[in-house]
């Protein structure tokens, strides 16, 4: 979870990459694609906003590197109605066994519905878990 | 919030009691009896817990700091809640003998929001 943004953290006078760990930059991402083998759309920042759209709504947690990665949480929202899909990268375990589904609950088909969010963080080299909101 | 773990933080230049404090290390805890008294302390602020049946219990830190939370995740093989007590005279959630239950494959945020009260986030 960013403790702010990693501009302000910088001008506040952090190092660039304590400010990059600690903080998050507002980002957009397009989700591509359908399943974790053909989506391209990588999460890069800790405070991640998805656009999804029919055929185009999975994206992937970044696979590297690894170790620095555990217990940083990303937080992720979706505003647009269609399911986001976040995959955990290849060889990595999300703890449901399958990929996190924003905007309807994997575990409950809680139904479709904007505006959910998690977040998503590695507890252990290659394993994610999350907190998604009801 | 945690925002890294320790280890990593500490690579960065942050100093290691403050790196502690906004860091996490990894803590794999196997549940402990099914009741507050005699359940597994946690230590530390990521905590992954095993649990089985009649061995779900687990005791959150009295030493952790205000402010301070502790991310847990129940990975167990089977379907087995695990149950998270407050220290003994500390409140969680508005009782202090009621435990937090975490469902296999859940995840929860807890922290202690002033000293002996316990708040918690549970995923959906």
């Amino acid at each position: 979870m960013p403790v702010a943004t990693a501009d302000a953290l910088v001008g506040l006078g952090l190092p660039a990459q304590l400010a990059q760990l600690l903080g998050g930059n507002p980002n957009v991402l397009t989700c591509v694609g359908t399943t974790q083998a053909t989506t391209t759309a990588i999460i890069k920042s800790t405070n991640t906003e998805l656009i999804t759209a029919g055929g185009a709504n999975a994206c992937i947690l970044p696979a590297t590197p690894d170790n620095v990665n555990v217990m940083v949480p990303y937080n992720i929202v979706n505003p647009t109605s269609t399911l986001g899909l976040i995959f955990a990268p290849s060889g990595h375990t999300m703890n449901t066994g399958a990929a996190l589904v924003l905007n309807g609950n994997v575990n409950a088909a809680t139904g479709l519905a904007q505006f959910k969010s998690c977040l998503v963080w590695q507890y252990k080299p290659k394993f994610w878990t999350f907190i998604l909101t009801a | 919030m945690i925002v890294a773990s320790t280890t990593t933080l500490m690579g960065l230049g942050i100093a290691g009691e403050l790196a502690d404090i906004m860091g996490a290390d990894y803590f794999l805890a196997v549940g402990t009896g099914i009741t507050q008294v005699g359940a597994k302390s946690l230590i530390g602020d990521n905590a992954e817990l095993n649990v089985s049946a009649g061995q779900t219990a687990f005791l959150l830190p009295v030493t952790q700091a205000v402010a301070e939370p502790v991310m847990a995740v129940n990975t167990s093989a089977t379907a087995t809640t695990a149950l998270v007590f407050p220290p003994a005279t500390h409140t969680l959630n508005g009782s202090t003998t009621v435990p937090l239950s975490i469902p296999q494959f859940k995840s929860a945020i807890i922290w202690q929001y002033k000293p002996k009260f316990w708040s918690s986030i549970l995923s959906n």
